[in-house]
């Protein structure tokens, strides 16, 4: 009987299973945290509504937040019209009931608001406070990737230095996996910040409800702007209304009437409005069988019939809606496990090529073909930016050759660049050093080196088009982290891979040891 | 057991497991200090392991902590708590003074009233030059381009950020002090507006603004909407078009190494 009671109060509402369905929704690439790896299918190209790192290796969509950075930080060469209108739907179809019914890392603090510890509650201050998040917004997700636009660097400020989502999503999600072992290299300080600032986000969230989504999300900033005109949500019936301000009380959030714009479109003060003021948008198909007998009993008692009929429409309606929510999510699940295999193709456990041993130039035998240290560097003959030559690293024997894969949108690799110039000049008598594009935008990879390295002692090579990251990357090991560098001495063998960004000292390290073998 | 036993016990048991969380909280950061400042390439799985290891008892009890929360509200169910009302005094006072016929009260009430309109009209323009003049600094400081460099990258966005959060820090506070005069002021004047309307209620209706009209006219919401759909649906197909939408899913199929804290 206690069991009962228990379990009556604390049930999953229906607002927290619709939470659970988009969180499994918007990350159904589940065999991702299996393989370690990302989703890198064609769907891919639509946000999701919610924050939710597009580096989680459940991620079946985009960050609506870091392709916006993206392609502000683009914005010189591309008007980024699709990430704006897709935002301009969304906000204009949900507004904020995205925040309460949508989002991921929302879900995720609601739980953790459910820990039974005192609270801190909301008042003037707290509404005053809630406004920092449109600083976050303008400065950090909008000015900072437009200023680094104009060093045609791309920089998703808020991104990189705030979102708590793409640490807990991205980085533990990656991380954790034992097959990514090799990013645990690639942690530093901006990882040490993240972290800090992942926990006291978590933390917060216990004692604060929704701590992150009243005072620090920009995505909830934006949304909010749209919830007097939003399609779906609550709306407030004026004449209704007494002004008693149960619903204010009852929420949580700062709002200081219902539907403003830090409304997260809950429905929970509905059940609490003593004059059924509080009604949700939309058709009454989302009404709850009451208030629509409520309405029409107010308006004509005799019509019972009618509002039999009414409650049976809307029984059956909501039936059909679950059965259907219920068969996409089936579909998306079934979709992106078993028939889109499209992650990061991990490399094969056995890191050798097939063939026969290969000799040197002494007729000693070579390590086998591979990508890891030790063994004999893949080689692909790959066309160069410049000259219309090409270039192979078998073709390079007799110099080390450091190859550098990087790309015009990664921000890590434009910063290190200059290490390999320099590099590239003060060892130009032994060591070759290839820059390697990825073959996404590949056309505009040519202005920009002919813009930024016009001299340089740098080759900048294209990678063949895999359809993923490029050919050349693939058979070298790389699982979708940019940059990665790869060092081969003289004889073609492997030396040094490192993932993620190097440092000038390490560059150096790692040719020196490579010219001594 | 009373009511306020209960609530006594699930006060305790509260404060406690409040405590271990911020604890534990702490320890995770000071675990991840701790790798970091270790040198070298300190992040390794070994090291990981090893750090989160010394505070793995501190989680275990943690998390034996929420369960035994879900056991207490089993064993000492509260009853429900009312719901408090919350009024937005400044929206109770627009009401009241929608009521009041301000004309026929005396001189001294209407002065009052008036004197705290001003009062209020005078905190909001003061705030409101402040927080501007506060967003305009750090607007000019960012759009410096001696500001920021590639080679410097984070130390820049630091000396940036810190522009930015102290600008708003002092925005953050000069609206908390209006806010709160103006609460003071709102509360003033309601005192006046009630001890008014027992003598002098408005008799005709009360036009609300035309600004406030507008926004509650059906016809324009959908206007907006219309408008607003139409813009949003040209972006898309112009992005499709432009190569927006190849860019987003250039970007979203690579890990983003800086977005989760890599590199």
């Amino acid at each position: 009987m206690k069991i009962k009671q228990w379990w009556n109060t604390h049930k999953p509402s229906k607002r927290r299973l619709i939470q659970l369905y988009a969180a499994l929704l918007f990350n159904a690439n589940l065999k991702g945290f299996q393989t370690g790896r990302i989703y890198q299918g064609p769907l891919k190209n639509i946000c999701t509504p919610g924050l939710n790192c597009y580096s989680c290796p459940g991620a079946s969509g985009a960050c609506p937040m870091g392709a916006l950075q993206n392609a502000l930080s683009d914005s010189g060469k591309t008007v980024p019209y699709y990430v704006v209108g897709i935002i301009l739907l969304y906000g204009l179809l949900f507004g904020r009931w995205i925040c309460g019914f949508l989002c991921p890392f929302g879900l995720i603090q609601d739980l953790l608001h459910k820990i039974k510890t005192p609270k801190v509650g909301k008042g003037r201050i707290t509404r005053v406070l809630s406004y920092f998040k449109y600083v976050i917004l303008v400065f950090f997700a909008i000015i900072f990737p437009l200023v680094y636009a104009g060093y045609e660097f791309p920089l998703p400020g808020f991104c990189k230095y705030v979102c708590p989502a793409g640490t807990l999503e991205g980085a533990v999600g990656l991380l954790s996996n034992p097959e990514n072992q090799s990013m645990l290299g690639m942690l530093g300080p901006l990882f040490t910040w993240k972290f800090l600032l992942m926990v006291i986000f978590l933390v917060g969230a216990v004692f604060i409800y929704r701590f992150f989504c009243r005072f620090f999300c920009p995505l909830g900033a934006i949304y909010g702007l749209f919830n007097k005109i939003s399609f779906v949500g609550v709306k407030l019936d004026k004449e209704a209304c007494v002004d008693c301000g149960l619903c204010v009380g009852k929420c949580k959030m700062d709002i200081r009437h219902v539907g403003d714009h830090e409304c997260i479109q809950c429905g929970e003060c509905i059940e609490v409005c003593p004059t059924n003021a509080i009604r949700w948008k939309g058709p009454k198909i989302l009404l709850p069988p009451q208030a629509i007998g409520g309405e029409i009993e107010t308006k004509q008692p005799e019509l019972a019939v009618k509002q039999e009929k009414a409650k049976k429409r809307t029984r059956i309606a909501r039936m059909v809606a679950w059965v259907l929510a219920l068969a996409l999510l089936g579909g998306v699940l079934y979709y992106y496990n078993f028939v889109d295999g499209r992650d990061a193709g991990r490399p094969s456990e056995d890191t050798t090529e097939a063939g026969t041993p290969e000799e040197g130039e002494t007729g000693e035998p070579l390590p086998p073909r591979g990508h890891e240290v030790g063994n004999l560097c893949s080689s692909l003959e790959l066309a160069l930016y410049t000259g219309g030559e090409t270039f192979s690293v078998d073709a390079n024997r007799g110099r080390v050759t450091v190859i550098n894969f990087w790309g015009t949108w990664c921000g890590p690799c434009i910063a290190e660049l200059p290490h390999f110039n320099d590099v590239a000049e003060a060892y130009r008598d032994s060591v070759t050093v290839v820059a390697v594009h990825s073959n996404y935008k590949g056309n505009t990879a040519a202005e920009w080196i002919q813009k930024n390295y016009p001299e340089t002692g740098i080759l900048f090579a294209q990678d063949p088009d895999d359809g993923a990251n490029g050919a050349y990357y693939t058979a070298l090991g790389g699982v979708g982290d940019f940059p990665m560098t790869i060092i081969v001495n003289k004889d073609g063998v492997i030396t040094c891979t490192c993932r993620g960004s190097i440092t000038h000292d390490e560059l150096v390290a790692a040719v020196e040891d490579a010219l001594a073998q | 057991m009373s009511q306020k036993a209960k609530e006594r016990v699930h006060l305790i048991y509260g404060i406690v497991l409040s405590l271990l969380i911020v604890a534990v909280g702490i320890c995770f950061a000071l675990s991840c200090l701790s790798i970091y400042q270790s040198g070298g390439s300190p992040f390794t799985r070994e090291s990981i392991a090893d750090h989160f290891d010394r505070i793995a008892i501190p989680v275990y009890v943690c998390i034996a902590g929420v369960i035994g929360g879900i056991v207490l509200s089993l064993v000492l169910p509260l009853a429900g708590g009312k719901v408090k009302p919350c009024r937005d005094g400044v929206v109770a006072l627009d009401k009241l003074s929608a009521r009041l016929d301000l004309e026929a009260c005396d001189e001294a009430t209407r002065n009052g009233i008036r004197k705290e309109h001003s009062l209020r009209s005078a905190i909001a323009v003061i705030a409101a030059i402040v927080c501007v003049a506060v967003f305009v600094y750090p607007l000019i400081w960012c759009l410096n381009p001696h500001h920021f460099s590639i080679e410097n990258l984070n130390r820049d966005i630091v000396a940036a950020a810190t522009t930015v959060l102290a600008a708003a820090a002092v925005a953050m506070a000069a609206c908390v002090v209006a806010v709160l005069l103006r609460g003071v002021s709102v509360a003033r004047e309601t005192a006046l507006v009630k001890s008014a309307l027992t003598t002098n209620p408005r008799t005709t209706d009360h036009n609300c603004s035309k600004i406030k009209n507008l926004a509650a006219d059906p016809r324009f919401v959908w206007a907006v909407r219309g408008v607003i759909l139409v813009v949003g649906l040209a972006f898309v197909v112009l992005g499709v078009l432009n190569g927006g939408m190849a860019d987003v899913l250039g970007k979203a199929i690579r890990i983003c190494t800086e977005c989760i804290g890599l590199g």
